[in-house]
């Protein structure tokens, strides 16, 4: 258990360094969750098979999850620091001094504003095209991710959309 | 050997699964995260229980390992949740593409889309509701813990040497 736990670990911890050294040193922070998911995917196995003695398959998959899983878990903390609506919102709060007047915070963030610059982004980044003044998707691995959500939204909630009546 | 916690994580793990799809239904996503967090620990608990009494060997290490393994999964599972519940603006435009194919979105339709999308006011509540920002007489503050939050994201960008971006 010890050497499963201390490999799991060891193994994170280097796919982590790796991340945050791609992103401060080259920005690009796709290439760096790629390359900690990789590390962890291959590292984590051919580490426990040089160190694990008699090889447990069944010791070696449930390690390998629970090594994706905190993998996934540090994804999702450091995506929501860096992109999180509710992230931003607080931090503009902080650059005010810790307090904000109510008008003022909406006249940075309102729907308007956030769905175009959004949908900008999806622009500059190929998934959506402008033809005829009409704003086409263009990305099927979105179109999964929406097909995913809504599914399980739809298993779990019965419903389509957080706002539905 | 670990063939036995293999089998008792996946036994719980579909017995959760299964249980929070129905009760979900049932409460219609009232308190989803709390039966997350409790169907998936008590399905593991009573497959403990089955195992132990049907004479299946479960040694203290394997226990260890298997709980590790559920709260793991519960974290990652309500993470997912937190996805499934909120609305992600970008993936609520893809939506809004995918239903006006094949003619495409015009400015009017994005015009509609957003009045019937309030993500701004949504996320604000939700922040009030969390106790993260306080609003008095139309001015919102952080709280302490919010304060906390934000000092460490702020190291971990100045590490990162991320500018803040507002939208």
């Amino acid at each position: 258990m010890i050497t499963i736990f201390t490999t799991i670990v060891s193994v994170l911890t280097i796919a982590v360094i790796c991340d945050l050294l791609i992103a401060r040193t080259s920005g690009k922070r796709l290439l760096g969750y790629m390359t900690s998911f990789v590390i962890t995917l291959i590292g984590l196995p051919l580490v426990l098979v040089s160190v694990m003695t008699p090889i447990d398959i069944f010791a070696m998959v449930i390690a390998l999850g629970i090594a994706l899983m905190w993998w996934f878990i540090y994804l999702n903390l450091v995506q929501a620091v860096e992109s999180s609506l509710r992230i931003r919102m607080l931090r503009e709060i902080e650059a005010e001094g810790g307090s904000v007047d109510i008008d003022k915070l909406k006249l940075i963030y309102n729907d308007d504003r956030l769905i175009r610059i959004r949908l900008k982004r999806l622009e500059k980044g190929g998934a959506v095209i402008l033809k005829n003044g009409r704003h086409h998707l263009n990305s099927g691995k979105l179109e999964k991710a929406a097909h995913f959500f809504t599914t399980l939204k739809r298993l779990l909630l019965n419903r389509r959309s957080q706002f539905d009546a | 050997m670990y063939q036995n916690v293999f089998f008792l994580l996946l036994l719980s793990i579909m017995a959760g699964l299964c249980l929070h799809v129905l009760s979900s239904r049932r409460r219609h996503g009232k308190g989803i995260y709390q039966m997350a967090i409790l169907l998936l620990n008590g399905s593991l608990l009573v497959m403990i229980c089955l195992f132990l009494l049907i004479g299946i060997d479960l040694t203290f290490e394997h226990l260890v390992i298997a709980v590790v393994f559920i709260e793991s999964f519960v974290a990652i599972y309500c993470l997912i949740l937190i996805g499934v519940v909120n609305d992600s603006p970008t993936l609520a435009i893809v939506k809004a593409l995918m239903s006006a194919r094949p003619e495409g979105l015009t400015e009017e339709d994005l015009d509609k889309f957003i009045k019937a999308h309030p993500f701004v006011g949504s996320r604000l509540e939700a922040l009030q509701i969390t106790g993260d920002v306080v609003e008095q007489d139309g001015v919102i503050a952080l709280t302490i813990r919010s304060q906390w939050i934000v000092r460490i994201i702020s190291l971990y960008t100045r590490l990162l040497r991320i500018e803040r971006e507002t939208g």
